[in-house]
């Protein structure tokens, strides 16, 4: 079965800036691909071409099963895509974006008005849906934009930064949605976003970009299992070198480091190996008074690719800078 | 086939914003009524000789407004249209060009429905504005095709003059980054079309060069077209008028689409 969406060497060059630095993915039909990176890393860029928005420099790209340049028409009525910035019509009614976008798109009267009951329903904008979009809040706008991307039953959907500017609850409410979407209708998604916890939370695959290049590519698992596994942290009362021998000989410990009042394990699978390790301890005679489970972050992965940071407050300075520019009023 | 759908489609979009702000109807009334009222009646009584009679009043005018009324109408759609056009520019800054330019429509059928939205509400405004001049101002229909013909013949000026200038302004819109230098362009260009068009006197006693400048502004063969349809008397033929204004209206098109589909 050919992937939903393939590039090969994609470039997209904007005068000397190298946006796009020869991209090569496969994401699977079915598949919730995270694209992660920090600002300017080509994320809006790669988006862009693979919607037919934008032509790339050079390279290819296939969406759906058609090339995006040859077949540009057959991609758009195959794909659903939140754009970063907004994209609603802010004089009219949440229903009237809605019917209007199911026009432009040729879903047949007889489905539209029940299509777009259930998905008012799906981001709970029924009691809103004949306010003018004016009036809505920005968790509200991002809302509707998601339920407008999904009424003509896209095969692929890209998200771009679909949580951006929102506050958690509202976040979690969104993860809710995209992951039902997912599993219920099987749709395959897109999606980019600098929140770590995001592309952890919610991506089968994930794509690190930086500066234009996919820096590395795997599950969440695997990308940080690459970093040799999760420090479990054990301190015990009446600690002797008993129980450091008796840990070191358990298969799946990797290191074991003495601190004062316990020991530092690296270990594989770390709520797996918590258990094991507390029996261990008892039966070599200590008494575990607290164990902790350190994990290590995408941003241990992307620092490790990289060599800096995706710094999140940096971030969340500028997330909440384009969520005021995004949401002046006229 | 699937042109015209999307056509109606960005077109009923227009229309639901436009009758969402009745204020903006009211706008679009306002400036051609005090024309009509300060401008027009003031040069009626101003120019008054001591007899009553005005220097003004000719050939089959009754009045200075009577001439100048079908010219006053003329360039408030003028004006409405130019900034029908400029709302891409708005839909452009506000995000929900994204929306049409990703969707599996032509790029034309945005053009048509600009254009089609732009003419519904000059039409709106053209023909409120006449019924206005005709009930509270001096406005007499005297044409010889009876008042329905006249009427009709009116409304189809009005359409083709709202296409063609909502067209220019979606052409110099799609060039254009923002609304200011929009302003700049369109106040340039739609001064002189004003001005220059027979709108406010009679051209044929102008001198050459003039005329010869006259001859390029196509509000000049709308407003004569418009004058003939309401008094039965014009400075040209109305099969030139017609024929210029179909000319003017097919260039813009062109023109608009033309340079939208390569913004
Ligand atoms: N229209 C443009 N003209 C010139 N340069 C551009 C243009 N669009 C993007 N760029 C540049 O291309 C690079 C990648 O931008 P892109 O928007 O794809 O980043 P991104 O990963 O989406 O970042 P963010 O997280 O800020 O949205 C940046 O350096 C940006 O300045
Ligand atoms: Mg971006």
């Amino acid at each position: 079965m050919a992937a939903a969406i393939s590039t090969q060497r994609l470039v997209k060059h904007y005068g000397d800036v190298k946006a796009v630095d020869g991209v090569d993915l496969s994401v699977e039909r079915g598949e919730l691909y995270g694209f992660l990176g920090p600002n300017g890393a080509g994320k809006t860029t790669t988006i862009s071409i693979l919607s037919t928005m934008l032509k790339p420099t050079s390279g290819a790209a296939s969406v759906a099963g058609f090339d995006v340049l040859t077949r540009p028409y057959d991609v758009r009525r195959r794909i659903g895509i939140v754009f970063q910035d907004p994209s609603l019509d802010e004089e009219l009614t949440g229903r009237e974006n809605m019917v209007f976008h199911a026009r432009l798109y040729k879903v047949p009267r007889a489905q539209r008005d029940r299509r777009i009951d259930d998905l008012l329903a799906m981001v709970d904008l029924v009691d809103r849906q004949h306010s003018r979009v004016k009036e809505y809040s920005g968790g509200m706008r991002r809302r509707l934009e998601l339920a407008r991307g999904l009424l003509h039953d896209p095969e692929v959907l890209f998200l771009d930064e679909p949580t951006l500017g929102l506050d958690p609850q509202t976040r979690n409410h969104i993860w809710d949605y995209i992951r039902r979407l997912n599993q219920e209708r099987g749709v395959t998604m897109m999606l980019t976003t600098h929140y770590m916890e995001e592309a952890d939370a919610l991506c089968h695959r994930i794509g690190i970009i930086d500066k234009g290049r996919i820096v590395a590519e795997g599950t969440p698992s695997d990308l940080k299992s690459q970093l040799g596994g999760d420090v479990v942290h054990v301190k015990v009362q009446a600690a002797n070198g008993a129980v450091a021998d008796a840990l070191k000989a358990l298969p799946f410990v990797r290191t074991v480091t003495a601190m004062n009042a316990g020991v530092q394990l690296e270990v594989q699978h770390g709520e797996s190996a918590i258990p094991k390790v507390m029996d261990a301890v008892r039966e070599a005679g200590g008494v575990v008074e607290s164990i902790s489970l350190k994990k290590p972050t995408l941003n241990d992965v992307f620092v490790k690719h990289t060599g800096r940071e995706i710094r999140e407050e940096d971030m969340d300075a500028q997330g909440r800078m384009r969520f005021f520019m995004r949401h002046r009023r006229r | 086939m699937t042109i015209v759908v999307d056509t109606v489609t960005v077109w009923n979009r227009d229309m639901l914003r436009f009758f969402r702000r009745p204020s903006r109807i009211v706008t679009s009334l306002v400036t051609p009524l005090v024309w009509m009222g300060m401008f027009g009646y003031g040069m009626k009584y101003g120019f008054a000789r001591p007899d009553g009679t005005s220097p003004l009043q000719f050939g089959n005018y009754a009045s200075y407004l009577d001439f100048t009324a079908p010219g006053i109408i003329a360039m408030g759609m003028l004006f409405t249209s130019i900034f029908s056009g400029m709302s891409i520019i708005f839909d452009r800054q506000f995000g929900f060009l994204k929306e049409i330019l990703v969707a599996p429509v032509r790029r034309i059928s945005f053009v048509f429905g600009k254009s089609l939205g732009g003419m519904s509400t000059a039409l709106i405004q053209g023909v409120t504005l006449l019924v206005i001049a005709t009930l509270a101002f001096d406005l007499r229909f005297t044409t010889g095709l009876g008042f329905v013909a006249g009427f009709l013949l009116c409304i189809g000026v009005m359409a083709m003059i709202g296409v063609s200038i909502v067209n220019l302004g979606v052409a110099i819109a799609a060039k254009t980054e923002s609304h200011e230098v929009f302003f700049l362009i369109s106040q340039f260009l739609v001064m002189p079309m004003f001005f220059l068009s027979g709108a406010l006197y009679p051209t044929k006693t102008l001198p050459g060069w003039f005329q010869i400048v006259i001859a390029f502004n196509p509000m000049r063969y709308g407003v004569d077209a418009l004058r003939w349809a309401i008094k039965g008397t014009s400075e040209l033929s109305i099969f030139v008028d017609v024929g210029a204004l179909l000319l003017f209206t097919l260039g813009t098109s062109v023109m608009a689409a033309r340079f939208f589909e390569r913004s």
